[in-house]
């Protein structure tokens, strides 16, 4: 089930170097789960921008007082269509597409788990975390970002959810420091899942440690993705299937959630490389 | 006032003249999980090659101003990979589906052609599309849609291999420099309709630095709806004048709704593809029916065939 509505901006603040908004969109809070995306179109009918920009939920409520709304975080200095939402105002109406894709699976047992985010990828977390607390996992985060601005969900998650380490680049980039925060978070509660959302770069760091500390490693892919519903094919990633063989799936619609191990990350960066190298 | 809005292109009959155009339709399953499948009158299936080729680098695709840039080495799935007892376009069949051919020579359409054939994959299949912008290898990568003589053959070896109740629509390039010469190779050949256009030849760069590499593109988007309307309007006038034989026009490129389909229509198109617009926004599909026959009455007409050519008479 899918939903697409107008949405009414009805909060927006800023968080850090962020951009928190808060739409109407009534029916989405009643079917999505921590990890589902939301589609939603750039600019006004005399737009120049053509692709849409697909970001996680962060939260939703359903139809209540104000008939049920989605929240998301943007961060306006990434690209136009997210300055263009960065931008939007009280009552400015929006086009969003919501739930899409698949969410983060939830353990059957109440196991130890590490969850681990970057910048506004990191939006998820902390909802993911009720969930999981609510089973009666053991959870503990951590938030990572490029300076003290781009930390998203500090203080929300250590009012809920209490354990949490943030993590800032050090003298070699933000790489070490993260490896070092998630084998210390592994360790210490012996996490048997680590749930990670985050760019390629930081998920091909932390899955491949995760893994051989011996968890699962269930990641969202933070992506660029032009539709969100998996028309357009610009969002593919390789991962091995159970033959053995590498198939490109769609971030968008096949995941974002993915389990860490399946993706070939070597070939997944390499085609992103020009992308990268082009941001930096 | 009740408004007839079927047409038919080149024998296939739709029950409204809009499609969604290869590779931005998906199989079907994706519009009907946004539950606006059933206002299509047509899907055009992504690329069909005779075997799969595999992402070999990431589909980049990047925003120009009023379009898409797309890089034109598109992953295809093979007719020898699909299986014959689960064809991905199976359970849309409310809607007629094209599948899209694409090829590097003649010999490969034509191998596509016979394995959607032989495989019986064309089981539910109303038409095929054959995607002449490929570069051809033989040609030194020009796209097939640039050379008569290429086009014209592609599109016989096709038709060669596909039962004459299946409709052959050649997909041409909009920037040669007579799409008319283009359009006429590939109707002597066989085709029963032409589209236009292709994405527009472009290049892909995302900075300047040595180490990026620019790459060979495609440029589509509402930014090209002039064009599309040019070339539909050239062939039109130059059926009307004789110059080519009596075929179906279907517009693509830049049309983004009812209103701008109504005016490729009048330009001389009996339908209409949606690419880009898809992408931005698949709510589109369901507001176009309402926005053409706005058009339709607001002209005091009742059927949409009247719309067709209405520029030319
Ligand atoms: S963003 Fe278009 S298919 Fe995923």
């Amino acid at each position: 089930m899918t939903v697409a509505v107008t949405g009414e901006l009805i909060a927006t603040r800023k968080v850090g170097a962020f951009t928190h908004l808060t739409f109407v969109a009534p029916g989405v809070g009643e079917i999505a789960r921590p990890g589902h995306l939301v589609s939603v179109a750039v600019g006004d009918a005399v737009s120049a921008l053509v692709a849409r920009r697909t970001v996680p939920l962060h939260a939703v409520t359903p139809s209540g007082t104000y008939g049920g709304t989605v929240d998301i975080v943007v961060d306006g200095d990434r690209d136009p269509g997210m300055r263009w939402l960065a931008d939007r105002r009280v009552h400015d109406e929006v086009a969003l597409i919501a739930p899409l894709g698949r969410a983060f699976p939830l353990p059957q047992e109440p196991l130890p788990c590490l969850v681990v985010g970057v910048d506004t990828a990191a939006a998820p977390l902390a909802w993911q975390a009720r969930a999981l607390r609510d089973r009666g996992c053991p959870v503990e985060l951590v938030v990572a970002g490029s300076d003290d601005r781009h930390l998203f969900g500090v203080v929300e998650a250590r009012r809920t959810i209490g354990n949490v380490t943030v993590v800032t680049p050090g003298e070699t980039g933000l790489h070490e420091p993260l490896r070092a925060a998630v084998r210390a978070g592994v360790r210490r509660q012996d996490a048997a899942i680590v749930y990670a959302a985050a760019r390629a770069q930081e998920l091909a760091v932390v899955t491949p440690l995760a893994e051989s500390l011996g968890a699962v490693t269930q990641v969202a892919i933070h992506e660029d993705m032009p539709c969100g519903t998996g028309l357009c094919s610009a969002c593919t990633l390789p991962v091995r299937g159970r033959d053995d063989r590498v198939h490109s799936i769609r971030a968008c619609s096949d995941g974002p959630i993915v389990r860490g191990a399946r993706v070939v990350w070597d070939q997944y960066l390499a085609g992103l490389a020009g992308e990268l190298e082009a941001r930096a | 006032m009740s408004v007839n809005l079927r047409v038919s292109v080149g024998g296939l009959r739709l029950t409204s003249p809009v499609m969604a155009a290869a590779g931005c339709g998906g199989f079907g399953h994706e519009l009907a999980r946004l539950g606006v499948l059933e206002h299509l009158g047509a899907l055009v299936t992504p690329s069909i090659s005779a075997s799969s080729h595999p992402t070999q680098h990431r589909v980049r695709l990047t925003e120009a101003p009023s379009s898409l840039v797309l890089p034109t080495d598109w992953p295809t799935i093979g007719t020898d990979t699909m299986q014959p007892t689960r064809v991905p376009w199976e359970g849309e069949q409310g809607v007629p589906v094209v599948a899209s051919l694409v090829g590097s020579t003649s010999g490969e359409f034509a191998q596509a052609a016979a394995g959607l054939r032989r495989r019986t994959l064309l089981r539910g299949v109303g038409g095929v599309e054959v995607n002449l912008a490929c570069p051809d290898a033989g040609n030194k990568g020009i796209p097939f849609s640039y050379a008569d003589f290429a086009a014209t053959k592609v599109i016989a070896r096709v038709r060669e291999e596909l039962p004459r109740n299946v409709p052959v629509l050649a997909k041409l390039s909009a920037d040669v420099s007579d799409v008319v010469e283009i359009a006429r190779g590939c109707v002597k050949s066989g085709a029963e309709a032409v589209v236009v256009t292709s994405p527009l030849r472009a290049l892909s760069m995302t900075g300047v630095r040595l180490s990026l590499p620019a790459r060979s593109a495609g440029l589509s988007g509402p930014a090209l709806l002039p064009v599309t309307l040019r070339a539909v309007h050239d062939l039109a006038a130059a059926i009307r004048d004789g110059r080519l034989p009596p075929v179906a026009i279907v517009a693509v490129g830049g049309i983004s709704n009812g209103h701008d389909a109504a005016q490729a229509m009048a330009a001389g198109a009996s339908a209409v593809q949606l690419g880009t617009a898809l992408i931005h926004d698949p709510g589109a599909l369901r507001t176009f029916r309402d926005e053409l026959v706005a058009d339709l009455q607001a002209l005091g007409l009742h059927d949409v065939q009247q719309l067709v050519g209405l520029v030319h008479r």
